[in-house]
Parts: structure tokens; sequence; C-alpha cells
């Protein structure tokens, strides 16, 4: 549990998992057109025991919303088509998509790692063709929304960056997580549905990605937010 | 009766004296020297001899005097002890109202008197009471800290008969020397001397380009040196675009890592010159991030640099808030290898040293008393956590030479720990091997029991002045550590801790690693070698 009035934006490695866990958690039950995320533990370090509890969520195999065709909202979109990710080694045939898909769909793996240095989570990601071929940042931009993709370019050395995955060790894009803290103090303490005076570790991923998924145009239903606790 | 020491004798001096004695008052007085200018023509960023002289008095009745480091004997309180004190004087900014005044050629600095505000647990602080300029008193203004580096405003009248009006020069002291121990400097002129091959693929021209021979500086980056390296080349190079990768032994090497710790952590034996090939195409893009050069590492040590000011403070404030003129600097002279100039930007940081081994505690902006100019409000916490980057390479055969150790073809056999480390253990000196424990603890499980006879030891003797406690845990748990570490876990032991190319001992304070061996983005990297030792598996 996190105390609300002296709270710095921060969360512990422990807390971290016990977020993840509830994240997840919520994440199948409000069974959104995603896949699913899963916990992956570190994997094991030479000379190094291994720790369950380290380790970090990922969804992967993910088709951001579209945003060029206004033939179709998002929500429908997503509606329409069921992911499952037990297999991260399936690729979506192209066939099988909404029928108006004209130009090539790219895939997105989202990992969310916790940094010791900043005690927050951090949003790692990767974009590949269906052929698995990597994606460029220039053809990031045109999957994300306008805003974003605007954020991309003007800051190129501190929005997005391209760093080497902390777990995997390859190069993954990340957004910065300088700020996060900032505008977290600011989310949690302005729920309402935070009664006492304390704010459970299991509402931070949630309400962490209402904001970070929006860089993707991944929204989350209102009603996750308020649903903690009934978990 | 005065006597004057130089000016390290003199904080020594201060430093054992402080329980003992009840502080009357600490004036600071000070003449400005100036060399070569006249005030007419105080100018920006220039900097000006100034003497300090410090005058400590005291008086306190309740406990005997002891015998003084200088040989002086005093056997009455009050008395005093000066310390002069040479040191430079920056002139940082000034005014409007005293941009366009003149001042008369024979006006100069009398003295100026800074008193001795309250007396903290972590340091002294000083104020400026005011300054004297023939017969014109000048307002006083805020102090800033004390230290290294002592930071005083002044205000300078304006000088007009009629109406004295007061004026602005914010006056930095700062140390003689430019600031930076031997230590410091001895990792900053570190440079490791490499001998540079383009790969066979991308040689185009017979007979083959000989190698390129340069010093690499330590705390720098590789990509850094490519301006130096493509003219042995340019002419051998196939047609195309050029995307600067550096290789050793197969291992593409990631260049955001500094020179020196690649060095320490790939040569386990130290090969001079070190052998590394360059190539100019064909960049991994699956294995390395993206470089394109000297902007992408500005920017990768900027980051870094954030990184490790928000674990020191808890917030980034302070590297986003830097001018544009001081981000240049900072970063011109991490690329010019320039520690005085480095010293001097990086200090505007106010990330703090750590404390020495009588205070172990972090000496950040939190202590000191913003100036008024200053609109933060919120007073950074002091967290007590030191950037630390730690990389382990483990081998696992039974070698006895690391000369033997297997070369490292893969990334994946590195593994690398970025975790911040947190000074523990009040009164006690926290030393590199606790440091290293705390990265580490499954590899010092056993020796738990150890420690805590030790500190439970500690605490009963709670009188015992802290150097001889000190020393005695010191000595128990730092002896060798292959020992110590080897005899409590099966499975592992390590080797070799290796900082800026040298092996500590374990026992040195953490606080004097840190602050003397890490880099200039404010972290310290520690490259260790581990034995591994297979468990037997039925």
């Amino acid at each position: 549990m996190i105390s609300i009035s002296s709270w710095d934006g921060t969360l512990s490695a422990a807390e971290f998992y016990v977020a993840a866990c509830a994240f997840s958690e919520l994440w199948k039950k409000f069974n959104l057109a995603l896949p699913q995320w899963s916990w992956i533990p570190s994997s094991k370090r030479p000379g190094i025991p291994f720790n369950h509890v380290e380790g970090y969520l990922s969804m992967e195999n993910v088709i951001l919303p579209s945003f060029e065709q206004e033939d179709y909202q998002g929500d429908d979109l997503m509606e329409k088509e069921e992911y499952s990710c037990s297999n991260v080694d399936e690729f979506i045939d192209d066939a099988i998509l909404v029928q108006n898909y004209c130009h090539e769909v790219n895939h997105y793996d989202f990992h969310i790692v916790y940094s010791t240095s900043y005690r927050v989570p951090v949003l790692y990601f990767r974009a590949y063709r269906s052929d698995g071929q990597t994606l460029l940042s220039d053809k990031i931009e045109k999957d994300i929304p306008p805003n974003s993709a605007k954020l991309l370019t003007k800051s190129k050395w501190t929005f997005i960056t391209q760093e080497d995955h902390p777990q995997l060790n390859r190069p993954w894009y990340t957004l910065h997580p300088c700020g996060t803290t900032d505008w977290m103090k600011l989310l949690l303490t302005n729920e309402d549905s935070v009664g006492q005076d304390e704010v459970a570790s299991e509402k931070y991923l949630v309400s962490w990605f209402s904001v970070v998924g929006q860089v993707f145009g991944l929204k989350i239903p209102f009603e996750m937010l308020g649903n903690i606790g009934t978990l | 009766m005065e006597c004057w020491c130089s000016w390290p004798s003199f904080t020594r001096w201060l430093n054992e004296r402080k329980h003992d004695l009840t502080w009357q008052k600490m004036v600071f007085q000070g003449s400005l020297v100036l060399q070569n200018a006249s005030l007419t023509s105080l100018s920006m960023g220039s900097s000006y001899e100034y003497e300090v002289a410090m005058t400590a008095a005291f008086s306190g009745t309740h406990k005997r005097p002891r015998t003084w480091n200088l040989n002086e004997k005093y056997t009455d309180y009050n008395q005093k002890l000066c310390a002069k004190y040479k040191c430079f004087v920056q002139i940082l900014q000034r005014s409007p109202e005293y941009k366009n005044k003149q001042f008369t050629k024979n006006k100069k600095w009398e003295h100026v008197e800074l008193k001795y505000a309250t007396k903290r647990q972590e340091g002294y602080g000083c104020s400026m009471s005011h300054a004297r300029f023939v017969g014109d008193i000048i307002r006083r203004n805020e102090w800033v800290e004390v230290g290294h580096e002592i930071f005083a405003i002044f205000q300078l009248p304006i000088p007009s008969l009629s109406e004295p009006g007061i004026g602005n020069c914010e006056v930095r002291v700062m140390d003689s020397k430019g600031g930076g121990t031997e230590a410091q400097k001895f990792v900053w002129e570190g440079a490791i001397p490499l001998q540079i091959h383009l790969h066979d693929s991308e040689v185009t021209t017979l007979p083959n380009p000989s190698p390129a021979l340069i010093l690499a500086p330590r705390l720098g980056y590789l990509p850094l040196l490519v301006s130096q390296i493509k003219p042995f080349f340019s002419n051998s190079l196939p047609p195309g675009v050029d995307s600067v990768w550096f290789e050793y032994k197969g291992l593409p090497l990631k260049w955001y890592i500094p020179t020196g710790v690649l060095f320490d952590l790939l040569c386990a034996e130290a090969e001079r010159p070190w052998n590394l090939t360059v190539h100019f195409r064909g960049y991994p893009g699956n294995i390395l991030t993206p470089c394109e050069g000297e902007d992408s590492v500005k920017w990768s040590f900027i980051n870094v640099l954030k990184e490790a000011a928000y674990i020191i403070t808890g917030n980034c404030k302070n590297i986003m808030n830097m001018s544009q003129s001081d981000q240049a600097d900072l970063w011109h002279s991490v690329l010019n290898g320039n520690m005085e100039a480095y010293l001097r930007v990086s200090s505007k940081l106010k990330l703090g040293i750590i404390g020495d081994d009588y205070s172990l505690k972090l000496n950040s902006t939190s202590k000191f008393r913003q100036s008024t100019s200053d609109t933060d409000a919120t007073t950074p916490i002091r967290t007590g956590r030191i950037p630390v980057r730690l990389y382990i390479r483990s081998i696992n055969e039974d070698i006895n030479d690391l000369e033997d150790a297997p070369t490292v073809d893969s990334w994946d056999k590195i593994s690398y720990i970025n975790r911040p480390v947190e000074i523990q253990g009040e009164g006690k000196c926290f030393t590199l091997y606790d440091a290293v424990k705390a990265l580490l603890p499954e590899l010092f499980a056993d020796k738990h029991l150890l420690t805590d006879n030790v500190s439970e030891e500690e605490a009963e003797d709670g009188q015992q002045s802290e150097e001889v406690s000190n020393s005695r845990s010191a000595e128990e748990v730092g002896e060798s550590l292959t020992k110590h570490a080897g005899s409590s876990l099966d499975t592992a032991e390590i080797k070799v801790i290796r900082i800026q190319g040298i092996e500590p001992k374990m026992e040195i304070p953490f606080g004097w690693v840190v602050n003397n061996l890490m880099n200039p983005e404010h972290y310290l990297h520690i490259c260790a070698y581990i034995k591994v030792v297979e468990p037997i598996t039925i």
C-alpha cells in the first residue's frame, strides 16, 4: 500500500510485482480485443541465483488500432478480432483481419519493465512486419496517433529512444521515464475512488497504462480504472 | 595568538574540534586581489585571485583541550586559528544597475566578512554579512555552500557620491587548484592505447592499410574517436555511407559504455595496445542500438546523467534546467577530457559528494539553503542512493590466471546490473565490500552471520570513536575477497573487482571510491569477474 499524502509517485520492486499481477488480471477480466499480458521472470544470470519476483510484463503481437482509415472507429475494429497470445511465435495472417485493410499490418511487442533507478515502470516496445523484419522509427511513426508522431520527431532523444532492453539485451524502443512520477502523482491523488489516505499498488499500472497506452492509441476502458478492489 | 596554516590542515583541525567546543564565532576574512584587472573591468566568466583568511574563534570550558595537530598548545580557549586560503573568484553575473557604471581606479576591496550562520551537522554554512568597499558597507546577500567551494554573493555599491545604490555581482570563491583530487586527475588522464584494424571485408586496396594507433581516454566513448581514425582508412573503404562500429574478437562493442569500462571488462588481462577492429559498413542493428556520431553519444551521456541525478536527488530538474551554455560546456569538458572545466560546470548541478569516512552522508542540495532567487519550493529528499553499474563476467572454468579466461563472444555472457547502492550503517564505515555485497547479496549469503556479530559488538561499544570501529570491521570483513566470498557459497566466488583499471582494496570506504573513481555522468562502473562452479546435479 502506498500512502497518498507523502507519495512521490514511485513504487518499489515488490509493489511493481503486485501491480503487474493485478494489471494482467484486470486486463484478462475486461477481455479487451488485445493479447494478454504475461509475467516473464528474469532469465537466469550466470553466477546469480534465480529470483522469480524479478521480471517484466509482456504483451506481444499487438496490432495497433488504425488511425488512417476513417471508415471504422478504432473500438469496432478491436471488438471484431480476438487474439490469443499463448504462442508468441504465431503471426496473424493478414487475411483473417477486417477486410478493408489495404496496407501492411505491423506488429508490436510491449514489455513493462521496472526501473530500479527511476523506481517506476518503463515501457519497452518493438515493431516488426508480418515477416518478422524489424521496423524503423519512420514506419512506427505511421502507426501511432499524430500527436505522438509529432513528439517522436521533435524530441528525438528524450521521448522515445532506442536502448538495450535491460533483460533481453537487444535494442528496443523505450519511452523515457523521466516525468512519470509527476503525472502518476497527479493521476492517483486526484482519483475519486481513493477514499482513504492510501493508494493500492494494484492501481498503479492501470493508471500508468491509461496514459502510456495513449501514445499508441491504446485506450483502456474507464471502468477498468474504477475496478480495483473488485478483483 | 594567531597562527597560519594551510586550508586542509585547518579543515581537519575544525573537524576534530567540533564535538569538543562550543563555537562562538567563525569569521572569514578575505581580500580580493585583482590581477591585471581593475574593478571597472570585472568581466563575466573571468577569474580573479582572491585571498581568504578564515579565523575560527571559540569558547567553551567543559572539556580539556586536546593537543592540537599544529603543535601549538592553547591554554586559553579564546584563541584564534587562522588559515590563509588562496582561491579564485569567478564573476558570474551582474545586475543591470551595475552594468554601465564605472568604478574609480583606486577603489578596491578592503575586506569581506563572512559570519558563521548556524552550525550544521553536515558542514559549515557561512553567509556573507557584508563586504567593505573602501568604507562603503555592502549589503549582505545569500550564502550557498561551503566545502571545496565557497559560494558567496556580494553586492557592490554603485559608486556614486550622492547615492550609494546597490549593485549585484555574484562572485564564486573556488578552490585554488580548480578542484580535483589526485585520484580524480589520475582517472581523467587515464587512457588506453588502441590499435585499430579495418575489417578485412572493407579493405578494397592493396596493401592492407596499417592499423591506426590512438590513445582513447578512459572516460570517453569509442564513436568519438572516429574522426581521428577515419583518415587512416578512408582510402580503403568501399563506396557507401558510413555507419561506424567497433568490435573486439568478434564481439560488437556497445558504444554507450565508456571505453575504460569496456577495456576493464573484456580484457581479462590488460592488453596494450588493445587490438580492436573497426567497421564502416554493415551496422549490426539487431545487437547494437543505432549511433549517429557525436550527437548520439552526447544524448546518451545526458540521459545517463539524468538517471544518475534522479537517483541522487529524486528528480531530473537540475539537469533539465541546465542552461544551453552549461550543457555545452559540460559536454565539451567530457569530449576534451578537461577535468577542471568539468568540475566547474558539474558543481553547479549540486549532485554533491559522498561524505568522508567520518560522516557518510550525502551532501545533496537539501542540506543547503536555496538562494532566494531559486523558485523551486521543494527540497529534494535525501535518498542516500548512489548510481552504480555493475558488469559481471562469469568464468565457468577453474582457471588460475585471468589471462586464460575465455573471450566474451556475446553480450549474453555478461550480466549487467544497473542498480543504485544505498549507503547504510550510520556511524560505521561503509566500504566497497559492503557495496558489492549490497548488489550481489546472494554471493555473500553466509557472510550475514559474521557481519551481524561484528555490528552487535560495535553497538555495545557505542562510546568508541568511529575510527577504531571502522578499522576493526574493515579488517574483519575486508580481507581477501575471494577467501570470504568463496568460503560462503559453493557456487560462486568473486575473483576480481576492477574500477577504472585498478583493483581497489575492498576495505576502502565506498564514499572515497565513488567520489574519486566515478565517471563524468556520475555513475560508478564496476567490473567483476566471478568464478561460477556449476553445482553437481544428481
